[in-house]
């Protein structure tokens, strides 16, 4: 019990101790536009581009939190749905405004010239979106997820880099080369990680998920791995090559 | 109307199953009991397809179609719904999946539930009448009801109850009951199963049972009788006996007392508790 109450004393205190961290922030933040002259349209590009990043994992990581906080797996698994139906219509709304955001950011882009990759978010917001079914704590969720990508972004730029020679000159994020290892490391990455979430979700029902993840891990952790130990060696060769 | 074949289930280590098998034919309501932890709210979900069986399987009649899902209302003892939805956002949720164009609010307007309300503002017993209406909304031929009707009060109770009887003799549905109050329901229930270490112990008609277990106060214990609990007072003592047979009646020295279905019950997990 005094743990318990322990635990939610800390929870409020630290909820306080952020919102006592607004006041400076919110003070350095002025400062900052008086000291760089910034106008009112690159705030609203910086914010943008913060909402951009943040959007999709919030919204992937999310999939299922009506049906944690709610206590509503119950009354999702009794209605006459299937699992694939369940999953279309958790995934495709917050699909759809991640599309419009990424269109928006189009034409923000034409106004301000920074491109904003739309293929990766749309990645993140998988990976999240597959990570949703085994995650309870929002913050380890996106440390998860932060990693995922990072071994999706790293490898597709080794990927490139093979199939460009090792020639870091003709290295670009927004190339052909780029855009097809991109491709292919997305694929692979998501047709794993996915047919992990969906393996589980499709046998999903209302005991402890710790029960019913330990599939699920058996094939995440091991993915995962691989793309780091892939990352490793073929960093590990480039700079050996001197590149 | 509902075939339990071979059906094994745990939770973890935790064996609550194993090649059980239950048939309930159509239009009977029957309530399921036993001593708590003994699986029965988890066989309700299990025939209510949220929970899975690790092998065996729960077979519908073909009436309920395709996806029995359709057909079956299932109230939980937690009342699982969107909290955070408002009662109108859950009807139109519940209509657009069922496909169904009418929901008679009735009930809820009966119960003074408002439609802006939201689902977690909802006590307990309007949260039970929501969900019923939901329920009734499909035209349910399978009921399963988790031990919820003694955690509302009596008004909301004598409501629900008279829906489901009304339903009942309309349309003759299956009701499956999982309870530990039994003074309510005793006059709709027409079969009792006690579950005992995940096996069925008793399997009666409620008349059967009635005729079947008896009190007997006497001071000393019945020879020829099997004894399920009994409890001791100063002088004399209180024993619960199954299977009485009337025949043995001249034989008893003591008391013979009919029992209601709630000190039944009780005798029964009783016994499992002495």
């Amino acid at each position: 019990m005094l743990k318990k109450e322990f635990s939610d004393a800390f929870k409020q205190f630290m909820e306080c101790m952020i919102l006592l961290l607004g006041v400076p922030l919110g003070v350095l933040f002025d400062k900052l536009i008086i000291h760089f002259g910034w106008k009112l349209s690159d705030i609203f590009h910086y914010v943008f581009l913060i909402t951009m990043v943040i959007y999709p994992v919030v919204a992937g990581l999310t999939v299922f939190q009506s049906e944690r906080k709610d206590r509503a797996f119950e009354y999702l698994f009794s209605l006459p749905l299937s699992r694939l139906e369940a999953v279309r219509y958790k995934i495709a709304p917050r699909f759809l405004f991640l599309l419009l955001l990424i269109i928006a950011s189009i034409f923000f882009s034409i106004f301000k010239n920074i491109w904003i990759n739309g293929f990766n978010l749309i990645v993140a917001f998988f990976i999240s979106a597959f990570m949703s079914i085994s995650v309870t704590s929002f913050v380890l969720g996106v440390v998860g997820v932060s990693f995922i990508f990072f071994a999706y972004y790293q490898t597709s730029r080794v990927i490139q880099l093979i199939y460009i020679g090792w020639n870091r000159v003709k290295f670009s994020d927004f190339s052909t080369a780029a855009l097809l290892s991109d491709l292919l490391t997305a694929a692979l990455l998501l047709f794993l990680i996915g047919a992990a979430f969906w393996l589980t979700f499709k046998n999903l029902d209302i005991r402890p998920l710790k029960l019913q993840l330990k599939f699920y891990y058996y094939i995440v952790m091991p993915i995962i791995l691989v793309f780091y130990v892939f990352i490793i060696l073929l960093f590990k060769k480039f700079t050996e090559r001197g590149g | 109307m509902i075939t339990v074949k071979d059906l094994s289930f745990s939770y973890g280590k935790l064996k609550v199953f194993e090649n059980f098998n239950l048939d309930i034919p159509e239009g009977q309501v029957c309530l399921i009991t036993g001593i708590n932890g003994v699986g029965k709210s988890t066989l309700l979900r299990l025939m209510a397809g949220v929970l899975r069986p690790a092998k065996g399987e729960i077979i519908f009649d073909e009436k309920l179609g395709d996806d029995p899902k359709r057909k079956i209302g299932f109230i939980s003892d937690i009342l699982s719904l969107y909290e955070s939805l408002t009662v109108s956002q859950s009807i139109e949720l519940h209509k657009s999946v069922y496909g169904i164009s009418k929901f008679d609010d009735s009930l809820i307007r009966h119960t003074k539930i408002g439609h802006s309300q939201k689902i977690k503002e909802l006590s307990t017993g309007q949260k039970t009448i929501f969900h019923l209406s939901l329920i009734l909304s499909i035209e349910p031929e399978v009921l399963l009801i988790d031990e919820i009707i003694h955690s509302i009060d009596a008004y909301l109770r004598r409501i629900f109850l008279e829906q489901l009887i009304q339903l009942q003799s309309q349309r003759k549905i299956t009701v499956v009951m999982v309870n530990l109050n039994f003074h309510d329901i005793e006059h709709i229930v027409e079969r009792v199963i006690l579950l005992k270490k995940g096996e069925v112990a008793v399997d009666e008609k409620i008349d059967g049972l009635k005729a079947k277990v008896k009190k007997i106060i006497s001071t000393s214990p019945p020879q020829t009788i099997p004894i399920l609990s009994q409890i001791d007072f100063s002088g004399h003592s209180e024993f619960f006996v199954y299977p009485f047979q009337e025949e043995l009646r001249n034989q008893i020295r003591g008391e013979v007392v009919d029992l209601n279905l709630t000190e039944i019950v009780s005798a029964f997990i009783g016994g499992e508790y002495a």
